[in-house]
């Protein structure tokens, strides 16, 4: 199993320029946040009294923020907890979004009725208010920001995916699987869900562009990463009222994000245009 | 198709009544006081009571909810706690800012994306069509607000093109206004375009390998005759689908760009009214976006019907 | 080389967007009407109320301070002269306000004030219940048409800052939608979340303004305010930070004074570790202001040691500043005496409102001090309401920070709320000397014994170490070129009758 995926992903290494430049933007991506596990040339929180908002420098790589602490520090340590936050909130949204929408759209009837109801009403409520609603009830913390935005990114892969299987379940192949008596369930999943990719794709871009954003506006809400730790959305906002005395502060934060969505889209693309 | 348009109406009824039950029992749940949002910190207790009894907060949530939806239903919405204004003269304007902006990012999005997608369709495989493939995939791996803030760099203060935060009202100068919602709209569109253009691209070339299409060139159509006559009718669909959730989300994702560009549309007003706690507008906006979110979801189903009349069948 | 080529044309329909936008926007441009007798001003929040008699955000009474007007209202120095009374005498025992109405002075709307007028103002403002003070006046009758008498149930010779509550004509049914008062720019137009406009009051009874127009708009995105400032879309902001400061192009005077707060590590004495003073002192050993002023304001602040700012120099004891020295041994032997060491280190939260970007940053540098003696000081933000709430008013919190203002002009404003009964003691100080020494204040009629009083307070609220006292903030004033005369007020005051054209 593990030796056909990487069987493929040689392949796709090979073949495609797109995946290549994908794939090695994501292996950057992951080693700076595996090492920033391990070492930080700084403590994260550390403030240096001497230098704030200082420039590049030996003492510190990428200079500092505005209460002195090191940039390069908080990115290997932000970066983690990003990814961490955005995977989890974008793999809550998809799973059970689509399932919700598979169904919806595959079934049909009163089911998607129902459901796509309560979806629209979901869709509606703002995720300000889901998350101050969590808060209250479940406290605050790093997971319950992931369960908040997860709840509030369901409704709009379910829609997407049902759209999907609404065109779907009448192609032939579909037609044909289910007179060779193939089991609902391995239609919806096995044979339909993946040629929803191109849509699916976009929607997880998407998501993990809007959950890097939205923690950063939650943090403010007193749900998910707190002062002083750091996380990439945070900082972006933090920062962005030193645009112009210090625009790496804001601009750094900014690449890595734009980096870390770039390094799985391009991959994304590069697999599906050449298999 | 009476039939299925009252099933329709039925069930966006249950859907609002869904939402404003939720609304109601959030504000339930979550800490702060209208009373003393508005009285302040130094109001005496007799003053607060008397406040939360003239804002009907003393009687128990059922009463207060039936006592809502019944004036919601003859569409008054209430009094706003921090306006002392009507919820209505308040939002009217607030919508009509919202929806212009959104609607010149969807018309913008239109315009540019369909063509841009039918045209690489077309030249599949060459180096102008992947190139712009990586070029789209940049402009969609950018943040919003942070696309809002480098519009803003770039045309607000390097070109200046535009004062940064000059919005006019609409009241006192219609061109300015639609002049200064041009650019907040290109940050909405931009990184949407990329995504439609891709979708449309490849939905047509998904398309173009059918039987029918093979059978249709076999007949002898022209090139173009088959591209818009058949391939585009049956690609449109799920793009169909990916633009009105586009059109829902710019809705409720325009509040950071409003944000962004000082627009005073209803996104800030709905996130200044949950933080100060001004119920009976938030119910008013949040109604307002379900509705427009159960429209849309109607038109595109409608649509579908008119494009692919299998999709009746199950529905 | 075909490359090149290629990307030339990808690139083609962006260059193309970019053209047509110019042309879309070109007339957008150079819109900045150069007209000095208009200026709008960026306000960083909407007005919680128009009614003056129900307004309680400072961010409205600053604005409103050029609508309405009191019996008398507070000048740059800091005291009260005559306004809507030209004239007014306090009996000898402080029980008793009498005010001559000032000649002749006029509405808005072009009505005559009259005593009833006054009468009625002061009733309404009193029932509106926004203002407890206001429930020691007895009584407010018009023994003529030129007089006012304000009889109280008490003696008291503090209570003209009360009087400053603003007077509007009763024949006004709706004060909340139709604001009517006598200073001097009356109320045109207001948008929800956009803007408030006034201008010019003609008949103002004093010296008229010298700018006619003048708009106020709420900038909701407190990052864009150096761009609407250098893109001409607002002339002034009286709320930017030392960051923004520095941002800022020389066709900008930058005017700067105090926020007029006493920013704090507010602690809550029922939180079981704070009610040891050792803890308490501890923390205070550990605190290194000037370090917290270099990080949060660029060291412009004020340092300050107790619930007092410099700006009442009559009350404020500059000497408290030096009571606690930073000496970190010192904090860890009070706090071994108070049980905690490296293996049971002192564990609290700090609860911060996350809308105050400044107390944010203070309680991430008070975290970084509070370490260096193994103390662990957490932090979690909450949205302002949430604050409110838990935090003021269920008391249901172990530390915060926070700047606290004085409503009014008087020490007690910032005092009294640290009586053990007092119904906003949100840190639930109880301490019975510092109860005496406050009921003494209230009780002298002599204004020097008052004021020995009220210093007494604050040195108990030091030495006890009552909250970890950090600094007034600084306040930065940014003001186009095109104009000058901007003036600091001790109080939250946008005073824009002062401001003029530069020649």
């Amino acid at each position: 199993m593990i030796g056909r995926f990487m069987q493929r992903i040689l392949k796709n290494l090979e073949k495609s320029g797109m995946f290549r430049a994908g794939f090695f933007i994501t292996l950057f991506v992951f080693l700076f946040v595996l090492a920033g596990a391990m070492y930080t040339p700084w403590s994260p929180t550390t403030m240096d009294e001497g230098a704030r908002l200082a420039g590049f420098s030996a003492r510190h790589l990428l200079g500092t923020d505005h209460l002195g602490r090191d940039i390069l520090s908080r990115l290997l340590t932000g970066a983690g907890t990003t990814l961490f936050i955005a995977t989890g909130t974008v793999l809550i949204g998809a799973l059970c979004g689509s399932t919700i929408g598979a169904a919806c759209g595959y079934f049909g009837g009163v089911l998607d009725e129902i459901v796509m109801r309560i979806i629209d009403a979901l869709f509606a409520f703002p995720s300000i208010l889901l998350a101050l609603v969590f808060v209250s009830l479940f406290g605050s913390g790093r997971y319950h920001v992931i369960a908040a935005l997860g709840i509030a990114f369901v409704p709009s892969f379910a829609r997407t995916v049902r759209g999907e299987f609404l065109t779907e379940k009448n192609r032939d192949y579909v037609t044909k699987a289910r007179l060779q008596g193939i089991s609902d369930l391995r239609i919806m999943f096995l044979h339909i869900l993946p040629n929803t990719g191109d849509v699916m794709l976009s929607s997880v871009l998407i998501g993990f562009n809007n959950a890097v954003l939205a923690e950063a506006g939650l943090s403010f809400l007193g749900i998910g990463v707190q002062p002083p730790d750091a996380s990439l959305g945070r900082m972006l906002s933090e920062s962005q009222q030193y645009l112009f005395r210090a625009p790496m502060t804001a601009l750094l934060p900014g690449i890595l994000l734009v980096l870390m969505i770039l390094g799985f889209s391009l991959m994304g693309e590069g697999v599906r245009s050449h298999e | 198709m009476v039939r299925y348009l009252g099933k329709k109406l039925l069930s966006a009824a249950v859907t609002l009544f869904a939402v404003s039950v939720l609304v109601f029992v959030s504000f339930a749940l979550i800490p702060g006081d209208p009373a003393v949002r508005k009285l302040g910190t130094q109001a005496t207790p007799q003053a607060l009571e008397q406040m939360r009894e003239s804002m009907g907060l003393t009687a128990p949530l059922p009463v207060r909810y039936v006592r809502w939806a019944a004036q919601f239903i003859q569409g008054d919405p209430g009094i706003s706690y921090s306006y002392d204004m009507p919820v209505r003269t308040l939002l009217g304007d607030k919508f009509f800012v919202t929806m212009s902006l959104v609607l010149m990012s969807f018309l913008l999005l239109v315009a540019i994306s369909i063509p841009l997608g039918i045209a690489h369709a077309k030249r599949e495989g060459h180096l102008f069509d992947r190139l712009f493939l990586v070029l789209g995939q940049i402009t969609m791996s950018i943040p919003p607000f942070f696309m809002g803030i480098l519009v803003t760099l770039l045309f607000g203060i390097v070109l200046k093109l535009f004062v940064p935060g000059g919005y006019v009202s609409w009241k006192t100068d219609p061109a300015g206004f639609l002049l200064y919602l041009f650019f907040p709209a290109l940050s909405i569109a931009l990184p949407r375009v990329a995504m439609t253009v891709k979708l449309l691209r490849a939905e047509v070339l998904k398309e173009a390998e059918k039987d029918y299409v093979r059978t249709a060139y076999s007949r002898g159509n022209s090139t173009m005759m088959v591209l818009y006559r058949h391939v585009l009718k049956n690609a449109f669909i799920p793009v169909l689908t990916f633009l009105s959730m586009n059109l829902t989300d710019m809705v409720a994702g325009s509040v950071i760009i409003e944000q962004v560009f000082g627009i005073p549309g209803y996104g800030r007003f709905l996130l200044v009214s949950i933080l100060g706690r001004d119920y009976p507008v938030v119910e008013a906006i949040i109604m307002g976006l379900a509705a427009f979110v159960i429209l849309v979801n109607l038109l595109t189903d409608l649509l579908y019907r008119l494009l692919d009349p299998r999709v009746g069948e199950a529905g | 080389m075909r490359g090149r080529d290629r990307f030339v044309r990808a690139i083609l329909p962006v260059i193309a967007m970019s053209v047509l936008a110019a042309a879309l926007g070109g007339c957008a441009g150079g819109k900045t009407a150069d007209d000095s007798s208009r200026i709008t001003i960026g306000i960083p929040q909407d007005l919680d109320s128009l009614d003056p008699h129900y307004m309680t955000a400072a961010g409205t009474k600053e604005v409103l301070f050029n609508v309405f007007e009191g019996l008398v209202k507070p000048d740059q120095a800091g005291d009260l002269v005559p306004a809507v009374a030209s004239d007014y005498a306090i009996s000898e025992d402080a029980s008793r306000y009498t005010f001559t109405l000032r000649d002749g002075i006029r509405f808005h709307d072009g009505s005559e004030v009259t005593t009833e007028d006054v009468v009625y103002s002061l009733e309404r403002c009193k029932s509106a219940g926004v203002n407890p003070a206001l429930d020691e006046i007895a009584s407010i009758s018009a023994p003529d048409d030129k007089t006012v008498e304000v009889a109280l149930n008490t003696h008291d010779a503090d209570f003209l800052c009360n009087l400053t509550c603003a007077i509007i004509p009763k024949s006004d049914a709706d004060p909340g939608t139709n604001p009517i008062g006598t200073g001097p720019y009356r109320y045109v137009s207001r948008s929800p979340q956009e803007n408030f406009v006034v201008t010019r009051f003609d008949d103002y009874w004093g010296t008229p303004a010298y700018i006619r127009d003048v708009t106020f708009k709420i900038e909701a995105n407190a990052d864009s305010i150096v761009m609407d400032l250098e893109g001409g879309s607002i002339d002034m902001y009286a709320r930017v930070t030392s960051a923004q400061k520095d941002q800022l192009s020389d066709r900008f005077t930058v005017y700067t004074g105090a926020m007029n707060l006493v920013q704090a590590l507010y602690l809550n004495h029922d939180f079981g570790p704070f009610a040891d003073e050792n803890v308490r002192k501890a923390l205070c050993c550990l605190l290194d202001r000037q370090g917290v002023l270099d990080f949060v304001s660029d060291g412009e602040g004020s340092p300050i040691a107790s619930s007092m700012y410099p700006a009442f120099s009559k009350y404020f004891l500059p000497e408290l500043n030096d009571l606690y020295p930073t000496d970190v041994e010192k904090a860890k032997e009070l706090l071994k005496a108070a049980g905690y060491d490296e293996s049971h280190p002192l564990e609290f939260t700090i609860t911060v409102a996350s809308n105050y970007q400044q107390h944010v940053d203070t309680a991430q540098v008070l975290s970084e001090q509070f370490a260096k003696a193994g103390v662990r000081a957490t932090i979690q933000t909450v949205e302002w309401n949430t604050w409110l709430s838990e935090v003021y008013t269920n008391r249901n919190y172990e530390s915060t920070v926070v700047g606290v203002d004085a409503s009014t002009l008087s020490a007690s404003a910032l005092l009294s709320r640290f009586r053990s009964d007092a119904g906003n003691n949100f840190t639930n100080y109880r301490n019975a000397d510092y109860d005496a020494a406050y009921d003494r204040a209230a009780a002298a009629t002599d204004d020097n014994d008052k004021t020995a009083a009220y210093k007494d307070c604050e040195r108990i609220l030091a030495e006890d170490a009552a909250n970890v006292y950090i600094q007034d903030l600084p306040c930065f004033v940014a003001l186009n070129k095109k104009f000058e005369g901007y003036v600091f007020y001790p109080l939250y005051v946008q005073d824009v009758a002062l401001l003029k054209p530069a020649n």
